[in-house]
């Protein structure tokens, strides 16, 4: 679902809702084979370096970020193709994101969504984003 | 307290997203008012505004006999914002990824 919808006086902002949850979806193409991709996600300290993340590459797994306080599990792994967690940094708002790898003429592409589950309007309880939530 | 609503769920119906872009784009507006302008019965319009109103979405506010609707984008401004950081952050890790194969 899209929605356009004019959110201050001299701005248009517009919103890509898929499945009623607001995400963000980046790709980019790789010069390396899916497996060495998948090594520079999961190796602690080579994700560290482009990622400032450290992922667990197992269910329930944990994700980390060095300096922050940021709580994250792991939920999906396919070894090599894909990986999904869940994380909040502590009083902020929870997202997944979803990793995949596909190879793509001699290299790879890697394709990231984050999509957010749950957000607080101000003075209001927590508003969950989806039907789902 | 208000239950944990889907907010976003409520903009999934093109009907009421209708109703609040209309709102959104040419100002407050009685329930009576906008059945006169969208093709919707006063009945399903109002249905429409209670449930934009339980999610944050609309402000009411009391003129004479008439309640009239105004949109509330605070909630979907702050979802956009989201979305412009969360990107930004993405586009630096993986041009930083990119550049670790060169």
């Amino acid at each position: 679902m899209e929605l356009q919808t004019t959110l201050t006086r001299d701005a248009t902002a517009k919103l890509h809702f898929m499945a009623d949850l607001p995400e963000i979806e980046r790709s980019v193409e790789l010069p390396a084979p899916p497996d060495e991709v998948w090594e520079r996600i999961t190796d602690g300290d080579l994700a560290e370096e482009w990622m400032g993340v450290r992922v667990e590459p197992r269910q329930g797994g944990a994700v980390t970020v060095p300096d922050r306080d940021v709580i994250g599990t792991v939920e999906e792994v396919e070894p090599g193709e894909s990986i999904t967690w869940s994380w909040r940094e502590v009083d902020g708002e929870p997202s997944q994101v979803t990793i995949d790898i596909e190879p793509h003429e001699r290299g790879s592409r890697v394709t990231i969504t984050e999509r957010l589950l749950e957000y607080r309007i101000s003075g209001m309880p927590p508003v969950f984003l989806s039907k789902a939530a | 307290m208000t239950d944990p609503q889907p907010l976003l769920a409520a903009l999934a119906d093109p009907t009421r997203r209708a109703v609040f872009e209309r709102l959104n784009s040419e100002g407050p507006a009685s329930a009576s008012k906008l059945a006169t302008e969208l093709p919707i019965s006063r009945q399903a319009i109002a249905k429409h505004l209670n449930l934009l109103d339980s999610v944050g979405l609309v402000d009411r506010r009391e003129e004479g006999r008439q309640v009239v609707y105004s949109a509330r984008v605070a909630p979907l401004r702050d979802v956009a914002t989201w979305l412009e950081t969360v990107g930004d952050e993405w586009d630096t890790r993986l041009e930083r990824l990119k550049q670790s194969f060169d």
